[in-house]
């Protein structure tokens, strides 16, 4: 078994996101802040991200623009909170390929990069699709693509096609047809603290899993099967016990609330849900200087 | 420039986006995957063909239309390379920038497709 640190950081958000793309049925509901944010395992010699945020130079005006995301953040500023360099990242997952989670990959020049070859494949073929139908592209972005062919070159790409332990107790899932053709989700065996979940998107907030009825109600944004989505969240509802506090959200803004967690100068915000064995709290503010 | 040639331009350069955007994926896909990419090269080309048309036509968008052609002609470029096997990572360094480009000019004047409407706070008569 491993142990790993996991932390979860906030690199930008959306300060009106539309209820009902966070929870499939609430239209009409207005608006709530939706952080954007990725995690970052460190252990067992090993600094890993599962996704990545995006590029705003390349992206971010439009979209700050148009969809209201604000406050970004590099990797370079956000993961130095956590005493990380980008360069030092050695493995990345990434969960899918929508912008906001597969954008900033040419931010972690050393890492061997794990993904769902069905996520291209699947991409491959609706490419060849008319016009008429491209709302199944809508989000993909061809520039990850093409990165990943030179990372195809430089023999630091795996594709996989099932479920695989990528580093010590870190398992990629696949969540397949659920938000888009080839997501997948993490696992992390800590010996010291139990089963964590990173979910990606295949939950949004933690009322996908929360229903008042106590059924679950998935996301609102689904590229493949609505039953899928739901079929998936009961696998990851079992594989962390039924216990939610283990399923990390990475759009969910009550992180903030569940976990010790240090808001920055610049607004945004770190959650720390697991310390290994000998590192030092990240979020923890700093000691007064004695005057 | 008239309203009419402008929406007209507009009209080909949503459509020639969406198949430079398409045809950019389906290429990234299948050199990662070693799929035969022939068929995809073939419509490169075709890519090339009707981007400089629109180009040559083209009262506005001038900057746009360039950046298709552009666009279309690296795509081509790295499939005809790969095609041989001669695909370096500096033809994919080339594609990506180029692709990059003709995204940034396009969305000058078109709303950007990566979040669906109405995912955030917006007014539609600003789109």
């Amino acid at each position: 078994m491993a142990d790993y640190s996991i932390w979860v950081v906030e690199y930008a958000r959306v300060v009106e996101f539309a209820q009902g793309i966070l929870k499939y049925g609430d239209w009409n509901t207005g608006t709530r802040v939706a952080p954007y944010c990725y995690a970052v395992l460190k252990g067992e010699g090993h600094v890993a991200v599962v996704d990545t945020g995006y590029n705003h130079v390349e992206l971010g005006e439009v979209l700050a623009q148009s969809y209201g995301v604000s406050d970004w953040q590099p990797p370079e500023v956000v993961l130095k909170r956590i005493g990380v360099d980008p360069a030092e990242v050695d493995t990345m997952i990434l969960t899918h390929n929508h912008f906001d989670h597969a954008g900033g990959v040419e931010f972690f020049p050393n890492a061997h990069v794990y993904f769902q070859a069905r996520e291209l494949s699947k991409y491959m073929w609706a490419a060849g699709l008319p016009d008429r139908l491209q709302w199944i592209t809508t989000a993909t972005d061809p520039d990850l693509m093409l990165w990943l062919v030179n990372r195809m070159k430089q023999g630091r790409l795996t594709l996989l096609e099932e479920e695989a332990e990528v580093l010590p107790g870190v398992r990629c899932v696949p969540a397949h047809d659920t938000h888009t053709a080839g997501s997948q989700y993490v696992t992390i065996e800590n010996e010291r603290d139990g089963r964590w979940l990173l979910a990606g998107d295949n939950a949004y907030v933690y009322e996908n899993f929360l229903g008042p009825d106590g059924r679950f109600t998935p996301i609102g944004l689904v590229f493949g099967s609505v039953e899928r989505c739901v079929l998936t969240m009961e696998d990851m509802w079992q594989y962390v016990g039924q216990d939610v506090s283990r399923i990390v959200p990475f759009h969910e803004e009550k992180l903030w609330e569940r976990f010790p967690t240090r808001r920055f100068d610049d607004s945004l915000r770190v959650a720390e849900l697991s310390l290994a064995a000998g590192e030092q709290s990240r979020v923890a503010e700093p000691a007064a200087v004695a005057g | 420039m008239s309203t009419a040639a402008a929406d007209v331009s507009g009209r080909e350069l949503h459509d020639l986006y969406t198949r430079s955007k398409a045809l950019t994926a389906a290429a990234a896909a299948a050199l990662v995957l070693d799929a035969d990419a022939g068929d995809l090269a073939v419509e490169a080309r075709r890519l090339l063909d009707d981007s400089l048309a629109a180009r040559r036509r083209a009262t506005g968008l001038v900057p746009q239309l360039s950046a298709c052609v552009d666009a279309a002609r690296d795509l081509r470029g790295l499939l005809d390379r790969a095609r041989l096997g001669r695909a370096s990572e500096a033809d994919v360094d080339r594609a990506r920038a180029s692709h990059r480009r003709l995204r940034r000019e396009v969305w000058q004047v078109l709303p950007c497709e990566y979040v669906p409407c109405c995912a955030a706070g917006h007014a539609h008569h600003d789109r």
